[in-house]
């Protein structure tokens, strides 16, 4: 048993890492952002936890709100141009800052250790503060939700000009999802830094961007719940297909266009709607009954 | 008066003039009605009021306050609602959520509380939720409160959009085609609905083909005709016009 733990526990710290990242790409969808920035985000926020751990005496807490913060900046300042901007515009700009922080962390080597990266971090990071910090991020995000900045960004995503007419500055909420995506993105990164001993800049590339949407997609872009379930199944399934485990990437790539295809809603938002659909069907007064309506 | 008023309006796509022109006040408490054949500026025009296209000439002010040039939420905000051509509801909300989100004006908590879920975020969404429910009652539409938007009948989609709009109290309301699509009782409710809301003080703009609709509720009626007034009266001036007659209603 003792064995077990120990062997499974390195790929469960990794779920909860990359369910950070997932989160952070899920902010920025469901506020109708089209933003791949959360690779880039998570870039700066390992790269500026790990130095500020290593090489000042911040100690971990502090590092750890400096990489936040490094995030937060980088979002806003990404929102500047960007706010403005739709669709494809923002997604193509935003795959530039991803590409941008991988040359960054190569080039800036005093920094960064250039390509061989910052090794002999010292491991602050817990798997019980890994889960701590997967709950309270979803226990935040379904309060945004559920309040008036979840509303405006429902209507933001689903119509543009409706959200204006009614009130709602869409660059406003636009500039705090950037910022929202920055922060939680760098936060990952950072505790990718301090769970693992070491980062490279390849682990903040193409491959991350990637993962993060395809988490989200996979698992489900309404349901707080989605980008968690994503980044199991997308972690889970090369460990259990071993022979496979190369070809992660591969893997992917396939599992995403299947699920787009035939489940676009994902998989936690496909059974929400079956649910509900099921539910639809029952009889009429059961159904006023759950809803807690009166009787017709 | 707070009245809404076009000065000298005008708005062209390349070589073609959309609006030119064009005067007119709208005041609070009154039906007004916008008509003319397809093409002759009415959405234009409603879409320059509310700041999705820019005027290319004259300006348009609310109670003194300039409107054009504005962005279209600092608009909306000033208190001018609207409804569009083709209902434009949020599909995958239900419908008492379309309606919570038009609520948007009155919110007062900042980004920061919003964020954390202090009390006075669940506070202000029971507020809301409870005041949607109320319009839904108001309108007859309480039963399809949990139906996702895009699941209800055409005409009841209006009436939602119509709710949302209201949710802002607003001083103004500009509706695009609202009657469109409904049948005649339908649109008879929504006529003494419309009254309802005049008689509180709501500014309402009207545009319409239905013209026995208008001829009804509107007091005043202006009739437009590639992007010019070619009249305005109450609904018996404007019948017998000649020129409207040769423009639109037909001989």
């Amino acid at each position: 048993m003792g064995n077990l733990v120990a062997t499974y526990r390195p790929l469960f710290d990794l779920i909860c890492i990359y369910a950070v990242f997932a989160f952070s790409q899920y902010v920025a969808l469901r506020a109708g952002l089209f933003s791949l920035a959360t690779a880039g985000f998570a870039s700066i926020g390992g790269y500026a936890g790990a130095y500020l751990l290593k090489e000042t005496a911040l100690g971990p807490v502090l590092s750890g709100v400096g990489a936040i913060l490094c995030g937060v900046a980088a979002g806003l300042f990404l929102s500047l141009p960007l706010a403005r901007l739709r669709g494809a515009f923002q997604a193509i700009a935003t795959i530039g800052f991803v590409q941008i922080m991988v040359s960054l962390s190569l080039f800036a080597a005093p920094i960064t250790g250039g390509a061989l990266g910052l090794n002999a971090i010292p491991k602050v990071a817990s798997s019980g503060l890994l889960v701590a910090i997967v709950a309270v991020l979803m226990l935040l995000l379904a309060v945004i939700n559920r309040g008036g900045i979840g509303r405006a960004f429902d209507a933001i995503r689903q119509d543009y000009t409706v959200a204006a007419s009614l009130g709602i500055s869409t660059n406003k909420y636009s500039r705090y999802a950037f910022a929202l995506s920055g922060a939680i993105g760098a936060l990952g990164g950072c505790l990718l830094a301090f769970d693992t001993y070491s980062i490279q800049p390849d682990l903040f590339g193409f491959p991350l961007l990637v993962f993060a949407i395809a988490a989200v997609i996979l698992g489900g872009r309404s349901s707080v719940a989605g980008p968690l379930v994503g980044t199991v199944f997308l972690m889970v399934l090369p460990e259990l297909a071993r022979p496979l485990a190369d070809e992660r990437l591969l893997l992917q790539g396939a599992l995403l266009i299947v699920v787009i295809i035939y489940w676009p809603r994902g998989i936690v938002d496909g059974l929400v709607r079956r649910w509900h659909d099921r539910d639809a069907a029952q009889d009429p007064q059961a159904r006023r009954d759950r809803h807690g309506l009166p009787a017709a | 008066m707070d009245s809404l008023r076009l000065d000298r309006l005008g708005k062209h796509f390349g070589g073609i003039e959309a609006v030119a022109e064009l005067s007119l006040a709208f005041a609070p408490g009154r039906i007004s009605g916008l008509i003319g054949p397809n093409g002759a500026g009415k959405t234009t025009v409603v879409n320059m009021i509310t700041g999705l296209i820019q005027p290319s000439a004259g300006r348009i002010t609310l109670a003194e306050r300039r409107v054009d040039g504005a962005l279209p939420h600092e608009i909306a905000r000033m208190g001018i609602a609207r409804t569009f051509q083709n209902v434009r509801l949020l599909k995958e909300a239900t419908v008492l959520d379309n309606i919570v989100v038009g609520f948007h004006r009155h919110e007062h908590t900042s980004l920061l509380a919003c964020s954390l879920g202090l009390p006075p975020v669940w506070r202000e969404r029971r507020d809301f939720r409870a005041q949607a429910h109320n319009l839904l009652t108001r309108f007859g539409l309480v039963e399809f409160a949990a139906r996702p938007a895009g699941t209800i009948s055409f005409g009841h989609q209006r009436l939602v959009e119509v709710m949302r709009a209201l949710a802002m109290s607003p001083d103004f309301l500009l509706l695009d085609e609202p009657a469109a699509g409904m049948n005649d009782v339908e649109s008879r409710n929504l006529g003494a609905i419309i009254r309802d809301l005049a008689a509180d003080g709501v500014g309402i703009v009207l545009i319409e083909h239905n013209m026995r609709f208008v001829m009804e509720i509107c007091e005043a009626i202006h009739v437009l005709d590639s992007g010019r007034l070619i009249a305005s009266g109450t609904a018996e001036t404007v019948r017998r016009d000649p020129a409207v007659i040769r423009a639109y209603l037909g001989g």
